[in-house]
């Protein structure tokens, strides 16, 4: 559940992202270092999509090649 | 150790070099590994990681690793490069056979999409001599025969239960009370079987019923035509009787009765219950679960009421939050799991269900579980008055004034305008969660299901904002609880493992 609202202000060349406690038990240190691992997660999250894509279309090909449902 | 003699007369000369690291004696040491398809997300605090393979094979791993392993550093002879070898993460020089298993489990994973809808429910009457304040199914006075399904809705329904193309056809009949209107569920029954002799499905039936209005007739008619029972019992007589009121407050007795008489005739084993927690059940789930073990059945499906029907109108919904309904829930898990640890063999179905999808490469039949979303295409609700709807939920929301998911009338659309419509296969597709904001990225997505019914009633949208999501919270909290009760205890592990291969 979102604990955290964040409002990102892009202003080059810098971005800023105003993050806000959803409820009053949410520290903001804790709040600051949950959103920066969970910015940095994502983007690992998007190098392993990029760099796995390719087998993912190669897996998902051969598993609907074999299914006996082409041909209409 | 190199010796150099220098003359036959001299004493050889030693000198040592040192052993090179032991990955220099692995052939694949130095090479490089190609990462399949995978996907992490935080398991707790303590910087553990959940990550999955394409087909939901899961590995809970450190920070530092999931790192590693995702920047192409993670050397073989670290322990987790093994783990995630066999689980067709990466393949490397040695072997590429993941690729091909991947596929094989897909596809064993989607293969029960093709059978298309296996369960048919007929509301054969809207009438119930209860007044549940939570019922998800508005009801109507028993007296009132207008909100009975006449014999031609049945037989067009009919009509389309044998357009599926499912090997498997069950039928269960809801009400409302479904006994109320026995003989049309004993006319449906004789008429499905007779169509069956060319159809030759395999054919089953099952009598939803709070059995309060049991009678012999009806036990004797489900015993001759092999019907299963399923009843709701909600816990402890002042608990149940309180959340269902009857006339004579005696629900709870009679609902006792029921069961015992029906076992006698039908079998032990025949006989199901389902619960509902209202907010009256929180602080009672041991009773619940002591009240299913006094009355012999071997699990309870400890589940949620769901935002439709009387639930919404009188409250009841919102009468605890879903952190609360968690609270109850793992507690009441923690309880099913001691009583195992004494020696009752005791499951908790919802866990059950879940296990399945995170332990076997098979799926569960149950709908809010599926992706793409089990509306329609997995059960399908045939209304009292013709109308179909995508499923039992879509029905309470119907009954709430919301006609979303009516998928069109008995009388007045074929088959195909029913299962091709847009009012189906638009949630269907927007929904499914592998291409969904907020799922697709997430590792615990090939466990979880869709429910575009439940983001509609509660969002006002098929897919739903995630992060706002009480679905989203609550099966990532149960996905979470799950295994960090695995990670932590080998028993609890082995345990998890037989309910899901029995689920």
């Amino acid at each position: 559940m979102a604990t955290v609202d964040v409002r990102i202000l892009a202003t080059e060349p810098e971005i800023l992202c105003e993050l806000r406690a959803l409820d009053k038990g949410t520290k903001a240190a804790d709040a600051d270092l949950k959103f920066r691992r969970e910015v940095t997660d994502h983007q690992l999250r998007m190098a392993i999509e990029e760099r796995t894509s390719g087998y993912r279309d190669l897996i998902l090909g051969l598993a609907f090649s074999k299914t006996g449902l082409q041909g209409g | 150790m190199i010796l150099s003699l220098a003359s036959p007369f001299q004493r050889p000369v030693c000198r040592v070099a040192k052993f090179r690291e032991a990955e220099a004696f692995d052939s694949s040491a130095n090479a490089a590994y190609t990462m399949l398809p995978w996907r992490f997300t935080a398991l707790d605090g303590n910087d553990r990681y959940v990550a999955t393979n394409l087909v939901g094979e899961h590995l809970v791993l450190d920070r530092e690793t999931i790192g590693k392993f995702a920047r192409q550093e993670l050397a073989p002879a670290d322990p987790a490069y093994d783990e995630l070898k066999a689980r067709h993460f990466l393949i490397d020089d040695d072997t590429n056979v993941a690729v091909d298993l991947l596929a094989l489990k897909v596809r064993t994973k989607l293969a029960p999409l093709a059978n298309f809808t296996a369960l048919h429910i007929f509301v054969v009457t809207l009438r119930c001599e209860h007044s549940c304040p939570y019922c998800q199914v508005s009801r109507a006075n028993n007296d009132r025969g207008e909100f009975d399904m006449s014999r031609e809705t049945a037989l067009k329904s009919l009509d389309l239960v044998f357009r599926s193309p499912s090997p498997a056809l069950k039928i269960e009949f809801q009400g409302g009370e479904s006994l109320l209107n026995l003989p049309l569920i004993k006319l449906i029954v004789e008429e499905a079987k007779r169509r069956n002799e060319t159809a030759r499905r395999e054919l089953a039936f099952v009598v939803a019923t709070n059995l309060a209005v049991l009678d012999d007739e009806a036990l004797a008619f489900c015993k001759a035509e092999n019907i299963l029972v399923s009843t709701s019992l909600d816990g402890p007589a002042e608990l149940h009787n309180a959340n269902r009121p009857r006339p004579g407050r005696d629900s709870h007795e009679r609902a006792v009765d029921g069961i015992h008489r029906a076992r006698g005739v039908l079998g032990h084993y025949n006989v199901g219950a389902l619960m509902t927690t209202t907010s009256a059940s929180l602080n009672q789930v041991k009773a619940i679960i002591d009240e299913y073990l006094r009355l012999d059945f071997g699990g309870i499906f400890l589940r949620p009421l769901s935002p439709y029907g009387f639930a919404i109108k009188t409250k009841s919904y919102a009468a605890y939050s879903r952190e609360r309904w968690l609270e109850f829930y793992f507690e009441g898990l923690d309880y099913i799991i001691s009583l195992n640890r004494q020696g009752f063999d005791f499951i908790e179905h919802y866990a059950a269900m879940v296990l399945k999808k995170m332990l076997t490469p098979l799926q569960t039949s149950y709908v809010d579980l599926m992706s793409p979303a089990g509306i329609g295409i997995a059960a399908i609700v045939y209304n009292y008055d013709g109308t179909v709807y995508a499923s039992d939920e879509s029905r309470m929301l119907a009954e709430m004034g919301d006609q979303t998911f009516a998928l069109g009338n008995v009388h007045r659309d074929s088959f195909e305008d029913i299962m091709l419509g847009d009012a189906l296969l638009e949630p269907l597709t927007q929904s499914f969660a592998g291409s969904v904001p907020g799922c697709s990225s997430c590792a615990f997505e090939p466990w979880c299901g869709a429910d575009p019914v439940f983001h509609h009633a509660t969002q006002g949208d098929p897919v739903g904002k995630k992060p706002l999501s009480a679905f989203c919270t609550r099966s990532m909290a149960l996905f979470r609880g799950l295994i960090t009760r695995m990670e932590a205890d080998d028993d609890v592990r082995a345990l998890f493992e037989k309910w899901a291969n029995r689920a």
